[in-house]
Order: C-alpha cells, then structure tokens, then sequence
C-alpha cells in the first residue's frame, strides 16, 4: 500500500537559517502519525509544505500521490487541515461558516458538517465571536472534517482547551484513524498523543530524530537508572546506543539507551562500584525530552568508548 | 440533520449543492458583501447625514437651493472616490488582519482565482458608487434649480461654443470627458486600494496611506504629462490644452498603460497571496526587523520597571529600549509605506507645476493640508497605541509590569520628534515659497499666521494619539482621526478668521488630550474596568471642550459694546421708513402706490420662475435676430403662461389701480427670506403687467412700471437686470418717440438721495434680521441653531468664501458688531445726504484701496462727485457683507449708466436715422454730462457700426504672481463676446459692471488707451480679432511694450 505521504530528502531554508534539514520519512495509511518537537522545530512548516502552502528548498514531497506544490488544489480538496492558531471569520454563525465553506466542496459537505456540530454540541445559531477558544476548535475541527479527507492534519489542535475537550478531541481521533483514513498529529501534550499515535515522529532544528512505530519506540528504548556506592562514578563501557544521560559522576544516574546488547545489563550490574541498575519502560515524554536533550545544541555529551549517540544514525526512518 | 436546516438565513435560497463555480461565486459574493456592509453603512449614513446637516443649516439660513445642491454634490464626489479607496482596501486587509487569509488558503481553491472573485465583486460594490457618480455627472443639474441651471448653461454655452473640438472624435470627448473622469478616477482608486492592501504587510492605514498616494500620484501624473506634452501641440490659453485632441490622445494612453500595469500587480500579487501565506516561526526579514526590539527588552533582564525608590522614573536604559522598540516597530513600516508612496506624490505635484497649470505655492499649501490633515494625525496614532493593540502587545508588557506613562512617554517621544520636523518643515516651507494671499478665504488669512502649521500639527498629533487609544480596527482610526482632524482644522480657520490670537482658547483641547492619555494610559493598557475606561477620557475632554468653548465665547461677547437691537424696536423705525418712502413715492408716481397694495395680494401667489429665466439674460447684449424671435411679442409664450397662472392675482391689481390704499402695508417682518420672496414675487407681477400695457401700447404706463419695478428692488439680482431690460426693450418698443426717451432717460436717473434711502431701506431690511436673530421665538431659527457649531453662509452665493463655522455666541458677537456698523454707516450716510445737490451722481470711484482688506477687513473707498469737485466721499467697509453691498452698488450704477447711454442710442437712431458717430453727441439733448464708466471714470467704449468679430477688452489691475519680482502688472484679458449684428452699435463699459476680485485689486488703475492703439481697432481701447478665437494671441505687456 502506497504511503500517504511520502517525504524524501527535503529542505527547506529561510535565508540563512535551516528549518527543515534533508528530511525523510513516511506516513502510512490508516494510522495516527503524531509529529512532535519543541518550538521552532520546523513542524508547522513541514505541514505548510505538506499543503502546498510554501515550497522546499529541495527535495520531493508527495501527499496522497499528489506534489502539493503543484497539486495543491487537488491535495487541500481530500486533506482536513486544522492549524495552531484557527482562523475563522468573527462575524460568521458557526452555521454559516458551515454553509460557506461547502461552496468548496461537494455536496455531502453540509450533512456532514451538521452531524459533527451536532456530535461536538455546538449551538449552530451562535457567532464565532461568541464562542470559547474550545468552541472555537471544534468548529475547525468540524469544518476540517465534513468533506470526509483522507488525510487530517492538525498542528497544535488541543492548545488552549481543557482536559475533557481536549480528550474528547483526541479520541475523536482514533475513530477517524479506525475508519480508514490517516491523522498527523502536532501536539506538545505529549501524554495525551501517547494515548492515541501510532507513529511518533521527533524534529529537533529541523532535524528528525526518529520516526517509529510508537510501540517499537517503547520496545527499544529503556530507561536504566545507575547506583554507585563507591568513590568512582564512571560508568563502564557497555553496548547500548545511549540517547541520553542524566547526572554524570553523581551517585546516582540516569540513562536512556535504545536497544542494549543482552548482556549490556549485566555488565553494568556487575560493574564493581555500581550497586543497582533499575530498568523502567519510559514514557513518550521521557523519550521525547532524552532526544532533544541529547542533541549537540542541548548540552549533551558524548559518553564512553563503545556507546552509540544518536547523532551516529541517519536523520531519517522509514516505517511501513 | 438536514442540509437545509444549517443553510444559514443570510444566504441566497436558490443554491446548487454541488461545488460549482456558481456556488464559490454565490458563497464568496455574500460573504464579501457582508463584510463591507459596514463600510456601506458608513458611506450611506454619513452621505446622508452631511445632506440632512446642509438642508437644514441652508433652511435656516435661508441658503439658495443650488448652493445647498452644490454642497451636496461636493459632498459625494468626496465621498466616493474616498469610499472606493476604501472599499479597495477593504478587500484583503481585513483579511490579513484577522488572519482570515489561512482559512482562505487552505480552501481547494488557486489563490489567483479567490482573488479574481473578490475584485469582481468588489468592482460591483464600487459600481454603485460610479453609477451614482455618473448619474450626478449627467443629471446633478436638476437638483440645482432651474433658474440656477439657466446661468450655468449660460456661462457653459460660451465656454464650450469656445473650446469644444471641433471633430467628431473630439465632440466625443467633450461629451464623455465628465463620465469617463468619474470611472477612471474612482476605479484608479479601488486598483490602488487593492494594491496597497495586497502589499502593505502592516494594516489597514499603510494601506490608505499607500493607495491614497498612489491614485493621487496615477491620477496627476497622466493629467499633467499630457498637459506639458499637448502644451508643444497647441497653441493659446492653458486651459485649452486640457480639451485638446493631443492631451486626449496622451490621456487615454497614460491610463491604459497605468490599468495594464494595476492589472498585471493584482494578477501577480492575487496569484501568491494565499500561496504563500507568512510564516509566523519563519518569519521574512520584515518581520526578523519587527521582531527584534521584543527580543531585545526581554533580554535586557530587567523584568520589573515599576516606579520605587530605588529605581527612579527616569531611567534611560528602559527608556532607550522601549523608543528604540517603539521606532523599529511602527516607525520601520510607516517608513518604507512613506519612502515608497511619497516620491509618486510629490512627484506628480511638481511635474504639475512645472507645466504651469497650477501655481506651485497652491500645490504645496495643498499638499501641506493634506499631511497635516491626514499623515501627522496617522503618525501619532500608530507610534502610540494603535499597533499595541492590534498585535496585543498588552499583555507582553503588562507580563513586565511596564504598562504605563513610561511605556506612552516612550511612544510619544518619536511621534512628537517626527511631528516636530513635519511641523518645522511645512512653516520653513511657506516662509520660503514667501506664500502670500491669493484670495480672501479663510485659508489665506490662516496661512498668513505663522504658528499656524505648528499647532494645527500639533492639534493633529493629539487627536491622533488620543484616538488610537480607544479604537482598535485600523479603518476606523483611520476615518475617526481625519474627520477630527478636519473638524478641528475648519474650526482653527474659524477662529483665525475672526482673530488669530483667539487660537489660544482652543490649544487646552489638544493638552487635554494629552493629559488624559497620561492620566489613563496604565489603565487603558491594564485593560482594566473598560467602561470606566471609555466613559472618563471621552467625559473629560468633553468638559475641558466646553469650558473653553465658553471661556471664547463670553471673552468674545464681551468685547463688543451692548447693543439694544430688540424687534420692537427696529420694527418700529421699519415700518415709519417703509411710510415715509411710500408717501414720498406716492405723490411721485401713484403706481407704486398700487404696487404696495399689491404686496400682500401676491403674498400667497405661487411665483413661477419661467418669466425670470426667460429674462435672466445677459444685460450687455444687443438684440440679435434670434433674441428678437424668442420676445417677439407676437409670440409672448412664457409672459401668457405666467399671467395665465396669476390671473387672479392681476385682477387684485387692476383692483389697487381703482382704490388706492389708506394704510400701506408693510413686509413681512419676520423673515427676511419672505420679504425677499414678496419682492420677487411682486416683481415678476409688475414686469408682467409692464409687458401687457406695452402691448397695449400704453407706453408712459409702461415706464412707470419698469422704474417703478426697479425702485421696488432692492439689490442687484434678477429682478433688477429684468426691470433694466425691462427699460431697453421698452425703448425699442414701436411707436416710440425720442421726446418720450429723453423723458424716460431723465425719470431713470437715479439721485443720490434715492440711492441713500434704498441703501437705508436695505440697512433696515438687515437690522430686522438681526433683531429675528435675537427675537428667537418669533421666527424659532434660535431655537433650532444647532448646539454646537453652524455654517454661517448668510450671503451665500456672493460670499461663499467667507463662509466659516460659528458657534451661536459668534452669532451674538457679529450681530453686535454689525449692528454697530449699520448704525455707523446710517449716521454716515444721512451727513452726507445734506452735503449732496440734486443730480450729482458718483460718476465713478476714485480709489478704491483693499490692499488692507485682509489684514483689518476693511477697504477705504473713495467716490468722485462731477458736480462738486471739491468733495470726495470716503467711507469704509468693515466687513464682507458690506464690501458686498457697495459692489452692488458700483454696479447698480454702471447698469444705470449702460442702460441711459442705450437709451439714449435708440432715441438718437429715432430721431436721426442712425446711430451718432460719437456718444458725445448725446450731450446736451439727452445728458447733461455723458455718463461714465464707474470705476474708470471715462467714457464707455462705442463703435457706431458694431464688430463683426470678438472684441478682447484690456484692463489693470490683476496682479501676476508669476513675475520674477512678484509686482508686476499683467493685463486684464476679458474676452468680450456678444451677440452682435454688424447693424448695430458696438457699446460696452469698461469695467463690464464685474466686482473687483477683492485680493488683486489694490488701486484702481485706468486701462492705459495707449496701450491698444497698436491694434486694428474702431474705437479707444478695443481690438478686434479674428472669427476663430484659436487663431488670436491675447496681448500681453511684452508684446504690447514691443
């Protein structure tokens, strides 16, 4: 099965500053992709150019086989796009900026969109003006919805709302990635996208981090925590790709390494000085801060002879 | 749920479900015509309001229906190139401000082809505009007034006759010029509008500023390139060069090189709106510049500036940082607007100067206006606070605490800074150009006061400042601050006007102003209690406004002596002059007796205009065939619809001729637009009844009833040219006898004391006025004066230019003053009434010296006596409506004198056979002394065998500004040209009876004679040209010096 977005090798640059660096990655169907990174990571302008609202410096970009840049028309008509900061016409009734926005699309936009106002409980009848900031996000939500896209890409939706609306939103997502069709997903709530994201992609200064299956992250990836009762501190050479490492020549330290050696474990238990080494499944937040503080701008270091970095892999995955 | 139920109500019913580009047209339609209802309802409201404001004050002040009808035309060709402007603007700013524009672009549609519908649709918005404006181009003159539309096509015929082209192609133009002006002018406009807001990256009020430079600069530049490019094709009169096929020709292709490129920038600029939306991570390097101050302040560390003791308020490091935000900010995107915009303007007002159609001092004052009126105010609003609130800046600097008098200090240094050079430069700029009056508005006489560009900029800066603290939609600020701005200019003109120094009362409004935004700036921008917000600064200046509106008022009512001027009274003294004059005109001549009768007959008469028009022709015309049919008194076609309609109203008259009156009535009192209306009204019933004992053949009843028509009038207008017609037709009339002319001649002599008592009986007629301004109950004016400000337009046609706004204590002043005035120049009049023998004339004026007129509003006027040349009257004229009046009589006089010389033509052709080679031929049997021009004092020119062909008059008198040493004389050039049959004599006074333009007319000097002597000439003074006005070069001094 064709991957609904394909990126190969794209950059993007805004005068001299890098916002997307040589990305590659892509999206299968049916699943929820969740993009995350820190602000200025470069998120929103990979969905710009996935909506052929801006052009990459080099590279391809596909989105349902289409080129966006060339297609954009034709992508934007099956792609729900629902943006950081939503913005509707004030002056509008949430039924009218219904009624407006099926102009674009055909004819089953305005059943739809109905059904949806109806299942997010929003008062038709009411200006946008009117409402709450989580009224406001459904009424997005609804309008990027109501034509049935393949794709539905939402950049920061939950922002602002609270925790009922916002879990509300989120499982909505999963119906929608149940009845076929593909979600991407930006999001800094990272225990909320945990719960519903099938593939997790990390940008980090335009570049990506990893991109897996949520699942094989959490498989992978362990977080050991180190404790020393000797004098020495160092920790032994071992076989593990470390992602990252908290609290260097303390008592106690913390790691989170990405598919040790089987006997990688051992070696450190037996290490003399070490006097327990606690192995915990980390969480996705966990995970998401260990890449972005390893990188070489956050501080990070590299650690003893035999540990692999992450910066040792290619920026770039592929998962079908 | 159905489709149907969530269609929305405002939508059209009659939708197609499917995605066709009829429904994206429907669904764009409306929502673009919904969001410029505001705008329209701007327009209309603010279109009606100004027409409702100029019928009620022209009601109230008894304005002519045309002048009103000129206001409002005036008010709509403002109106809508401004709105279409607007409505260009209004297309894709609010987009960008809202940031609507994402929604837009994520819509399946190119972003080229939701231009394309928007500009479609708002090209059918600013349709209505253009319809309307054509409309008003091709049928405003219906609302002027029939009477009123006869002298404009009058004054029209000759100047087309004169100047239409003569090919079909240009009879094209001359016909289309109006309509296609209106278009291309309120379409450059809307183009430009568009453009500019597709541009500006900040705003609605970049976009203005842009698109207003921009239409301005596409409008002028065409015009005045091809002026200066069809100055090299075509010879004569500047003015020419504007209606002649080159200038068309290079017109035409000026525009459609100007729409090809609007029409290539929108589909560039339309097909990468939505494309390429701004990123707001990645932002261009506008927005990098924008963005650095912010980053700067936050990195300063400084976090919490509040006031203590141990930081004081003065401190330049946050200081230097937030003017230094406040600079890059704002002052980065009103730069580049400006650096970009200004060249365009400027640009095309000195090409347009250089081609000499417009003096470069009118330019630049013009262009001084309009910075003040509309940049310096857009300045302060944007530096202040107008862009806090745009991009909610609030709340970053309420988060620092710095949300107070430091934060609108450090905006307002940079906009006073800026101000400040404007201000500077606009003064050095009018010292240098050593701009000096050109005419007696108010205008000229406020440039005149240096500190007058300082503080109306200063003014202009603190409404701007003011406003943006209130107002968050940049459109809004927009209007709001230009039409304070503009308020506040008339009402500074106003008072410099009356007296400059009273400019003073009104400086605490801008300090207020000031005051107020220090005062609740920090609270405005804690956002906190927002009505308290809201209410105190507008309830504030409204009671510094009106203390010091009463403050002006009581020093200024204060300073004129009381006057009793109260109804009773003056009704009283009325009504005995009314008595006397009619018993003394009684037992000379029992018509008018009659005729007084009449008065109250034709109170309620409806008057028809048709006579009026018909006679409402050029006095200084001969009878020429076709104006011999048109009154052919077999053919009296208007005069038999008018006796027809007041039949009723003639027999009243021929009741009066049978019994005589006991009481004389009087005019009604209460109104003087009523008793001007009585007059017109018995007027038209006296010339009437002239006209039918003509017919009669009645003649010495005819004459009594055209001098008595001309008595009745008081002023120079309609009625009297009629009754003067009234006395040349008659002595034309068959079966006249020179005997009966000479008589004629000598009963039309009017004495000095008739033309005392008629100016008496005028001064009367005024004092009444002021008494029902200060008897409010009776005519109920007072009671309805608007509270704040009128337009003070009494004299409207003739003194339109001293029109200004008054509040009704000005209204009390200038009664008092001109009470006193009226009741100085009654003592005058009735001194030198006793020094005057019978029958001397004021033949003409001896000096008549306005060079002070602005300065004290006053002219010194001397007249010269024939019959006692030891005497000269000198008297002076305080004010403009009495300048006005002694205009009046000046031509009074000259008409009196034209008429008598015709006269006595006709008389001498009766008695001769033709007409005397000489007009001193008339001395002694019909003139003791032969009547001469007025303000010449010599005789008029006459030519006993007519011109065959226009006649250009020279005069002085007008002074050039063009002149290296700015004193030189330049030639008057009036082109006389009459209906003349070579049959007739040639006759015409030197001066044409015209007013002196008040600011170009210092002394009088007589036309040097010996100047034209050169042409090819019949009589003194005169030069004949050829048929075809295009072939004649107008003498100058040069050439005539050669």
């Amino acid at each position: 099965m064709n991957p609904v977005i394909q990126i190969k090798h794209v950059t993007r640059r805004f005068g001299n500053k890098v916002a997307l660096d040589n990305i590659s990655l892509d999206v299968p169907r049916g699943c929820v992709f969740a993009l995350l990174g820190e602000n200025g990571a470069g998120k929103t302008t990979a969905i710009r150019n996935l909506l052929g609202l801006d052009r990459v410096s080099a590279g391809t970009i596909e989105v349902l086989g289409m080129n966006p840049q060339k297609h954009g028309t034709a992508v934007r008509r099956q792609v729900g796009y629902v943006p950081d900061t939503p913005a509707l016409y004030d002056w509008m009734t949430v039924s009218e900026a219904g009624w407006f926005t099926a102009g674009f699309y055909a004819d089953d936009f305005l059943p739809n969109f109905s059904r949806l106002c109806e299942q997010f409980e929003l008062p038709r009848s009411q200006k946008i003006k009117t409402l709450s900031k989580g009224g406001r996000a459904k009424v997005v939500l609804a309008l990027a919805m109501a034509h049935e896209p393949e794709l539905l890409i939402m950049d920061e939706p939950t922002s602002g709302l609270d925790t009922l609306v916002r879990r509300k939103f989120l499982e909505s997502m999963i119906d929608v990635a149940a009845a076929g069709r593909t979600v991407l997903l930006s999001s800094h709530q990272i225990p909320e996208v945990e719960r519903v994201a099938d593939l997790v992609a990390i940008i980090h200064e335009g570049h990506l981090m990893v991109c897996d299956h949520l699942e094989n992250l959490k498989r992978e990836i362990e977080r050991w925590v180190v404790s020393f009762d000797g004098t020495e501190l160092n920790l032994p050479p071992f076989e593990a790709e470390v992602i990252s490492h908290a609290g260097p020549q303390r008592k106690r330290q913390q790691l989170i390494v990405r598919n040790p050696a089987p006997d990688a474990l051992w070696r450190l238990r037996d290490h003399p000085g070490i006097s327990e080494v606690e192995v915990h499944t980390p969480t996705l937040e966990e995970i998401f801060v260990a890449f972005l503080s390893n990188s070489p701008d956050a501080g990070g270091r590299p650690i003893n002879d035999g540990l692999r970095s992450p910066a040792d892999q290619s920026s770039g995955g592929s998962i079908t | 749920m159905s489709a149907s139920s969530v269609r929305p109500k405002a939508g059209p019913s009659l939708l197609p479900a499917h995605p066709t580009l009829t429904s994206v047209w429907c669904r764009m339609g409306w929502k673009e015509l919904r969001q410029n209802t505001p705008l329209l309802g701007i327009f209309f409201a603010g279109l009606l309001t100004s027409l409702a404001i100029s019928t009620l004050a022209g009601q109230l002040f008894q304005v002519a229906p045309s002048d009103i009808a000129d206001f409002w035309f005036g008010t709509i060709y403002v109106f809508i190139p401004v709105f279409s402007l607007a409505i260009g603007v209004f297309i894709f700013a609010p987009e960008k401000e809202n940031r609507t524009s994402q929604f837009l672009g994520i819509l399946p549609m190119r972003s080229g082809q939701i231009v394309f519908i928007k500009l479609v649709i708002g090209l059918l918005t600013v349709a209505i505009f253009i319809f309307l404006g054509v409309l008003l181009q091709r049928f405003g003159q219906i609302f002027v007034g029939e009477s009123s539309t006869a002298t404009i096509a009058n004054e029209t015929a000759a100047f087309e006759r004169s100047l239409t082209p003569s090919s079909l192609f240009g009879q094209w133009q001359w016909q289309a010029t109006p309509v296609v002006s209106c278009i291309t002018l309120t379409m450059e406009c809307y183009c430009w509008g568009a453009i500019c807001s597709l541009v500006c990256k900040r705003a609605i009020f970049a976009a203005v500023l842009a698109g207003t430079c921009f239409a301005l600069a596409s409008w002028g530049f065409p015009t005045a390139i091809g002026a200066a490019l069809a100055q090299r094709s075509t010879d004569g009169p500047p003015s020419r060069r504007l209606f002649s096929d080159s200038f068309y020709t290079i017109f035409l292709i000026s525009k459609i090189a100007t729409y090809a490129a609007m029409g290539l920038g929108l589909a560039h600029l339309g097909s990468r709106w939505l494309g390429h939306s701004p990123n707001n991570e990645f932002p261009d390097w506008l927005g990098r510049v924008a963005a650095k101050p912010r980053e700067r302040i936050e990195s300063s560390g400084d976090t919490s500036w509040g006031v203590s003791a141990d930081r004081p308020f003065i401190n330049s490091r946050i200081y230097s940082s937030l003017i230094w935000q406040s600079v890059r900010q704002f002052g980065t995107t009103f730069f580049f607007t400006l650096l970009g915009a200004a060249p365009f303007l400027f640009g095309s007002v000195l090409i347009a100067a250089t081609v000499s159609e417009f003096q470069i001092d009118h330019l630049f004052v013009y262009s001084c206006l309009a910075v003040v009126l509309v940049v310096i105010p857009l300045i302060a609003s944007m530096f202040v606070f107008i862009v806090d609130h745009q991009d909610r800046n609030y709340r970053f600097f309420q988060q620092h605490r710095e949300f107070g008098r430091k934060l609108w200090l450090a905006r307002l240094l940079p906009a006073a800074l800026v101000t400040l050079v404007c201000g500077l430069l606009l003064s050095m700029g009018l010292v240098v150009l050593g701009w000096q009056l050109l005419t007696a508005s108010e205008t000229a006489l406020v440039f005149r006061f240096a500190l007058f560009p300082a503080i109306v900029v200063f003014c202009a800066f603190a409404i701007g400042q003011f406003n943006s603290m209130f107002l968050r939609s940049g459109v809004f600020v927009v209007v709001s601050v230009i039409v304070m701005s503009g308020i506040l200019f008339a009402g500074i003109c106003g008072l410099c006007f009356l007296d400059p120094t009273l400019v003073a009362f009104l400086l605490p409004v801008p300090l207020a102003m000031l005051a107020i935004t220090w005062w609740r700036a920090p609270h405005l921008l804690a956002e906190s209690n927002p009505m308290a917000n809201l209410v105190l600064p507008w309830l504030s200046l409204g009671i510094v406004v009106v203390v010091s509106v009463t403050a002006l008022s009581w020093f200024r009512v204060a300073s004129v002596p009381q006057t009793d001027f109260s109804l009773e009274k003056h009704l009283s003294s009325y009504v005995a002059l009314d008595e006397s004059r009619n018993q003394r005109d009684a037992q000379v001549n029992p018509i008018f007796e009659r005729a007084i009768l009449l008065r109250d007959a034709a109170n309620e008469m409806v008057a028809t205009e048709a006579v009026g028009e018909a006679y409402n022709l050029r006095l200084f015309t001969w009878p020429t065939p076709d104006y011999a049919r048109s009154f052919d008194i077999e053919n009296p076609a208007p005069l038999r619809q008018f006796v027809s309609r007041n039949q009723d109203s003639l027999k009243l008259l021929a009741l009066a001729n049978e019994q005589p009156a006991t009481s004389p009535p009087v005019l009604d009192p209460r109104s003087r637009s009523r008793r001007v209306e009585q007059i017109a009204r018995i007027s038209l019933l006296i010339s009437a009844q002239a006209t039918l004992a003509q017919w009669d053949g009645d003649l010495e009843r005819a004459l009594g009833y055209w001098l008595q028509l001309k008595r009745f009038t008081e002023q120079y207008d309609v009625e009297s040219t009629n009754a003067l017609l009234g006395l040349l037709r008659w002595s034309e009339f068959p079966g006249q006898s020179p005997e009966f002319i000479k008589q004629a001649i000598k009963a039309a002599t009017i004495t000095p004391d008739q033309w005392c008592t008629q100016t008496e009986y005028l001064t009367q007629s005024r004092r009444l006025d002021l008494a029902n301004w200060y008897e409010g109950l009776i005519s109920g004016q007072s009671v309805l004066d608007p509270p704040l400000g009128i337009q003070f337009n009494y004299g409207a046609r003739e003194n339109k230019k001293q029109s200004f706004l008054l509040i009704p204590w000005e209204l009390e002043r200038s009664k008092r003053w001109t009470f006193l005035t009226l009741e100085e120049l009654s003592f005058q009049r009735s001194q030198r009434r006793g020094l005057i023998l019978e029958g001397s004339m004021p033949d003409h004026v001896l000096n008549l010296d306005s060079s002070l007129y602005d300065t004290y509003q006053a002219a010194a006027v001397s007249v010269h006596y024939p019959n006692h040349r030891d005497y000269d009257e000198f008297f002076s004229i305080r004010d403009n409506e009495r300048w006005g009046d002694f205009i009046y009589m000046l031509r009074q006089i000259q008409t009196y004198h034209y008429v008598r010389v015709r006269m006595a033509l006709n008389g001498w052709k009766l008695e001769y056979g033709q007409y005397p080679d000489q007009l001193a031929a008339l001395v002694p049997d019909y003139f003791e002394s032969l009547p001469l021009d007025v303000l010449y004092g010599i005789e008029f020119a006459y030519s006993p065998t007519g011109l065959d062909n226009k006649v250009c008059v020279s005069g002085s008198g007008w002074k050039s500004r063009r002149g290296p040493d700015q004193q030189e004389w330049e030639v008057i050039k009036l082109v006389y040209e009459s209906m003349i049959d070579s049959g007739h004599p040639f006759l015409l006074p030197w001066s044409m009876a015209r007013k002196p333009t008040l600011a170009s007319c210092n002394v009088m000097d007589e036309p040097n004679i010996e100047t034209f002597k050169c042409y090819d000439y019949s009589g003194p003074g005169l030069s004949t040209v050829g048929h075809n006005l295009q072939d004649y070069e107008l003498p100058s001094i040069d050439s005539n010096d050669d």
